[in-house]
């Protein structure tokens, strides 16, 4: 071994130092860079025949803990969806109004009953008139508005449904070229570091999108499957595909295919549909699909199942039967479509049944579900009472039923009746009939719908049914034209002191309990919700504030422990500027220490050479 | 929110967004001691807003109650004043109506007359009088005067008949065509000892013999049928001087008449009969007596009998009825010869009331819901018992004929209409009065007064709770907010010091 070799071994030292400053100075310039992980430099003797000849870098790794990252990437999930719903839901629930001010819903509500009250003491004053009309057609004007911030929320969802869609395009196409990058630039010892940190980034963001489960492979590419295992990036890329919607109305809904669902194509024509296999619980496409789809299309439901029942509970009113032989008979010359006949029967088991018959005039709608009363125990049976067929028809169902109800039906365009030899027997029959007329009865049409400007029947059509009901409701224009037909049911004003259909209205109102359809999601099928329309109210705006008010707990307590484990996180991969520093001055000593025996060996060769 | 470039944030990003959230709730915490509203939306309510929602809705309701008892009191108030004015009338007639307060005004009228007539002039103004802009005694019908004006009561509109008219004819079917009230008197000329008193035909009209006393010695009297009745008195001898015979009659206003007739002897009130030479001549004399004493009551007695009933019909059209009227058979009958009453109709008589006129309680005409239980049912009728009775009898005094005669004869038809005005305007008991009306009335001023006082209280209770639940209390939210300066202020001066703390400031 000569002296050059020191001179060697302290020059390749110098160079490793070089490297090693590099690392730091790199580490430490980065320190802010969102998704940087912090360089180390591995360094290796090198070594001939048992003795040291020198040193070198082998590699500039980075650490990251994959199970940290994993973990990191579930809660980033998860927070996600909680602060786009908390978002949204926050936003409905400033939708509905300040408490006790005139923004909120049921102050609307509340003082539109209070003028009517004041209107039933004094029910031929214009004055009291006009003040009723207006604070219901203020009432129904706001709920057409929430109705449309909430369609507008919706809108937004589906918008960012889009948006989002290609962004996780993007980053699936990024992750698979990254991942053919890797694979040539890894060397047998190193890594494409940057490269790495780059595909991390896009995982991020993806994870963030939709939750996504990854799968490194030896040689360095990474496999990302939806968490139950939907192929998103293999050896090739498979892009999200969703169609944005023209614009989102109560009418529009998965369910009737006009909002598009959002579907992986796996090559060729076959294709995952991510929302109807429930693959997106969590991330942001989950969550603006379970808004558009289901949150925020309840609280329309909510809304318009209010305005629906409200509208029912003035209008309609109950047709009587009467008593024939055997049985009883009901006149349907004015039942309108969606109105309802009611038969109450004992089978010949001697079994209590009853059925509501529905008016449906377009063959169709037909079959209708059961499920279409809030009533848990009724069958339910479209007709149309002013066909030919009718008789006919009901007779079908009723004989179809188990147990055999021994019942006979007989219609003509006027009225439909049931009769029962023992041990069957017609125990109730009576029908639902809306008023159309503003005169002659207590019941009347106060408030319509704005697309047909009819009394509003509840129909079962392919026009406007009760889906967005509450965006269209508004005051019958005749009542607002002649204020006095709030409260004067007869052709002249000789009974105007008469305060019976303002009297009968806010009965109806706050004291009748109605049966509310358990398919707004609130209720339950087997157990719907009873209460007053005035009641009802009160539920939906309870809801809606509690939903929101839980969403955006669980959006601080997701958010939370997001923050614990991506500070674990960091801890473990991020740069400390400390660290970086302390490096430094170890660097610092050994290039001074090298540069020492770079000088040391200098000046023996210049003693040998002086020598 | 937004989706983070990398979930590997720079080390700053971590305690700066706990720095941003605790500077946000120090934002809420200021606005909710700015407004003292503990949060903006329902959501922020916490589990509270349940209550929240019903209370505000209870309150809003329960103000409506208020407001309403309000508008209650002041129509009552109102209502009562008429009432009471109604009742003072009544009063102040029947001292007035005297009869023995005859003063002949010389225009066809007598003092107790005009004044009769003002008073009817100043009930029908009463029973038009309004309350908070609705009329008060036409039930529901709040919009139409309720009662015709009194000209047109009185004297008809040209197709419709008035009181007047329907008077006269009743008068005349009373009366009949010889004056004698129906009846009639007459002498067998076969059996000149008997004497016959009979009613005319079957009719609603007039004088109905309703028995008789016979003290006259000889002389025996036979009832034959019923309606019409037939009395024949046969003189099979001559009477004792002093001995009487009394005729007892049936008035249409439910009153009796006793005529007496009596023998031999003269008095102030020619209710004798001269015995004569025989038995017949007697009987002559007796009915020519008899003829008298009955054409005396049918101008005196019957004449007012049959103008308070005759108004009595008119004004009675409770319940949708409208006035009975001599039936005259579409005209081919002379009322005198008239047999019954018959309803009148719409076109051909005045119905003084013209508001709600149904079979329902007239109370329930006009409510205000005053509770979530309790109506206050204060509706008033223009022709309900108690109201109409005063003007019945003041149009009936009113149209009566005191000057058309002697003057000993104006004073007995004036007395004896004055005596049956009194009697009806007399304060009754246990019978519709005006202040029974009263009673009723401030009953249900009472029970909303009772409902006002519970709602009153309840408000404020409800009010209280509200609050507890909406409003955010000062004081604490002004702990919590220095609580929260404190740790901002600790933490940005933490975060202040660790920066320093950088080994980079040290080399």
């Amino acid at each position: 071994m000569g002296i050059g070799s020191a001179l060697n071994i302290a020059a390749g030292g110098l160079s490793v130092t070089q490297d090693g400053l590099n690392v730091v100075a790199g580490n430490i310039a980065n320190s802010e860079t969102e998704g940087f992980t912090r360089r180390n430099q591995v360094q290796a003797e090198v070594s001939a025949s048992g003795s040291v000849i020198g040193v070198r870098t082998v590699t500039i790794e980075r650490t990251v803990n994959e199970e940290l990252q994993t973990q990191l990437r579930e809660f980033a999930s998860v927070n996600v969806s909680n602060q786009v719903q908390a978002d949204f839901l926050g936003r409905l629930d400033v939708a509905f109004g300040q408490p006790g001010t005139p923004t909120a819903i049921d102050t609307g509500f509340n003082n539109a009953l209070a003028s009517l009250e004041t209107l039933a003491a004094t029910p031929e004053d214009l004055s009291a008139q006009v003040q009723a009309v207006t604070d219901l057609q203020v009432f129904a004007g706001q709920l057409n508005s929430l109705s449309t911030q909430i369609q507008n929320l919706r809108q937004e969802a589906d918008t960012a449904i889009a948006e989002t869609v290609v962004q996780a395009n993007d980053a699936i196409v990024g992750i698979q070229e990254l991942n053919s990058r890797i694979v040539t630039e890894r060397g047998v010892d190193s890594e494409p570091v940057a490269l790495l940190d780059e595909r991390d980034r896009l995982l991020d963001e993806l994870s963030q999108i939709l939750p996504i489960n990854v799968n490194e492979a030896p040689n360095g590419t990474v496999q990302v499957t939806t968490s139950s295992g939907v192929s998103l990036v293999q050896s090739q890329a498979f892009q999200l595909t969703f169609d944005r919607a023209g614009t989102v109305t109560p009418e529009t809904t998965l369910e009737n295919g006009v909002l598009s669902s959002i579907t992986v194509q796996s090559g060729g024509t076959f294709s995952v549909d991510l929302i109807a296999n429930e693959q997106l619980q969590g991330g942001a496409l989950g969550a603006y699909a379970q808004l558009r789809d289901v949150t925020l299309a309840q609280a329309q439901a909510q809304l318009d199942e209010f305005a629906a029942q409200l509208s029912l509970a003035i209008s309609n009113q109950t047709v009587p039967s009467t008593v024939i032989t055997d049985g009883l008979a009901v006149d349907t010359t004015n039942v309108q479509p969606g109105n309802t006949v009611s038969l109450e029967f004992t089978d010949s088991t001697g079994g209590q049944q009853s059925v509501t018959l529905v008016q449906v005039s377009e063959p169709s709608q037909l079959p209708l579900s059961d499920d279409l009363t809030g009533d848990p125990n009724d069958l339910v049976f479209g007709v149309d009472f002013a066909s030919a067929t009718a008789a006919t028809d009901i007779q079908t169902f009723l004989d179809g039923l188990t147990p055999a109800t021994g019942l006979t039906v007989a219609a003509t365009a006027t009225s439909v009746s049931f009769t029962g030899t023992a041990p069957s027997t017609v125990d109730g029959l009576s029908a639902d009939v809306t008023a159309t007329g503003l005169i002659g009865s207590l019941e009347f049409p106060l408030f319509v719908d704005s697309s047909t400007g009819g009394a509003f029947t509840n129909a079962i059509s392919s026009g406007p049914g009760i889906e967005g009901y509450s965006q269209r409701i508004q005051v019958n224009q005749a009542i607002i034209d002649d204020p006095s037909l709030l409260a004067r049911f007869t052709a002249n004003d000789d009974n105007a002191g008469d305060s019976s259909r303002v009297d009968q209205l806010l009965e109806r109102v706050r004291g009748d309990v109605r049966t509310f359809s358990p398919s707004t999601g609130i209720g339950a099928s087997n157990n719907p919700v009873e209460a007053t329309a005035a009641d009802f109210l009160q539920i939906v705006v309870s809801r809606q504030g509690q939903q929101a008010a839980s969403i955006e707990q669980q959006a601080e307590a997701s958010q939370l422990s997001f923050n614990n484990i991506q500070e674990r996180f960091q801890g473990e991969v991020a740069v400390n500027v400390d660290d970086e520093i302390a490096r430094l001055i170890e660097l610092e000593q050994a290039f001074q220490a090298n540069a020492r025996v770079l000088q040391t060996v200098q000046e023996l060769i210049d003693v040998l050479l002086a020598i | 929110m937004a989706i983070a470039p990398s979930l590997l944030g720079s080390t700053s990003s971590i305690s700066s967004s706990t720095l941003l959230n605790n500077q946000s709730n120090l934002a809420d915490l200021n606005r909710q001691l700015a407004t003292g509203e503990r949060s903006t939306t329902y959501g922020g309510l916490g589990s509270s807003r349940v209550q929240s929602l019903s209370l505000r809705s209870d309150i809003t309701q329960l103000e409506a109650f208020q407001s309403n008892i309000d508008i209650l009191n002041i129509r009552i108030d109102i209502t009562n004043l008429s009432l009471g004015r109604l009742e003072d009338i009544r009063s102040e007639a029947r001292d007035i109506i005297d009869p023995n307060n005859f003063i002949d005004l010389g225009n066809g009228e007598t003092f107790t007359q005009q004044a009769a007539g003002n008073f009817l002039l100043e009930s029908i103004a009463l029973l038009n009088e309004q309350a908070d802009g609705r009329f008060i005694f036409g039930g529901n019908d709040v919009l139409n005067q309720p009662v015709e004006n009194l000209d047109v009561i009185l004297e008809g509109d040209g197709t419709r008949a008035g009181l007047r008219q329907v008077t006269d004819e009743r008068l005349s079917a009373d009366l009949g065509a010889n004056g004698l009230g129906r009846l009639d008197t007459n002498i067998d000329p076969l059996a000149l000892d008997t004497v016959t008193l009979l009613e005319e035909v079957a009719t609603d009209f007039g004088f109905d013999i309703a028995g008789f006393e016979n003290d006259l010695s000889n002389v025996t009297v036979t009832s034959i049928g019923t309606d019409p009745r037939q009395l024949d008195i046969q003189f099979t001898d001559q009477p004792e001087a002093g001995e009487s015979f009394e005729v007892i009659l049936d008035l249409p206003d439910g009153t009796q008449e006793r005529v007496e007739l009596i023998a031999g002897i003269e008095d102030s009130f020619n209710e004798s009969f001269a015995i004569g030479a025989d038995p017949d001549a007697t009987a002559a004399n007796f009915e020519a007596a008899l003829r008298d004493r009955l054409d005396f009551f049918a101008r005196t007695e019957l004449n007012a009998a049959s103008r308070i009933t005759s108004a009595r019909n008119f004004f009675d059209t409770d319940g949708g009825r409208i006035p009975d009227r001599v039936d005259t058979t579409g005209g081919t009958v002379l009322p005198e010869n008239a047999t019954g009453l018959i309803a009148g109709t719409t076109a051909d008589t005045v119905e003084f009331y013209t508001g709600q006129n149904d079979s329902d309680n007239p109370r329930i005409g006009q409510q205000i819901r005053v509770d979530d239980t309790i109506t206050a049912n204060y509706g008033l009728r223009a022709n309900e018992a108690a109201l109409r009775e005063g003007i019945t009898v003041l149009a009936a005094f009113s149209l009566g004929e005191f000057t058309s005669g002697s003057t000993s004869d104006n004073q007995a038809v004036h007395a004896s209409l004055a005596e049956r005005a009194r009697t009806d305007l007399a304060s009754q008991v246990n019978a519709p009065s005006i202040q029974s009306v009263v009673q009723e009335i401030a009953g249900v001023e009472v029970i909303a007064g009772n409902a006002a006082q519970r709602h009153q209280a309840a408000i404020d209770t409800l009010n209280g709770l509200r609050e507890d639940i909406e409003r955010a209390d000062p004081t604490e939210t002004a702990v919590e907010l220095l609580t929260l300066q404190t740790q901002i202020q600790a933490s940005l001066q933490a975060s202040s010091t660790i920066s320093e703390l950088s080994l980079v400031n040290f080399l």
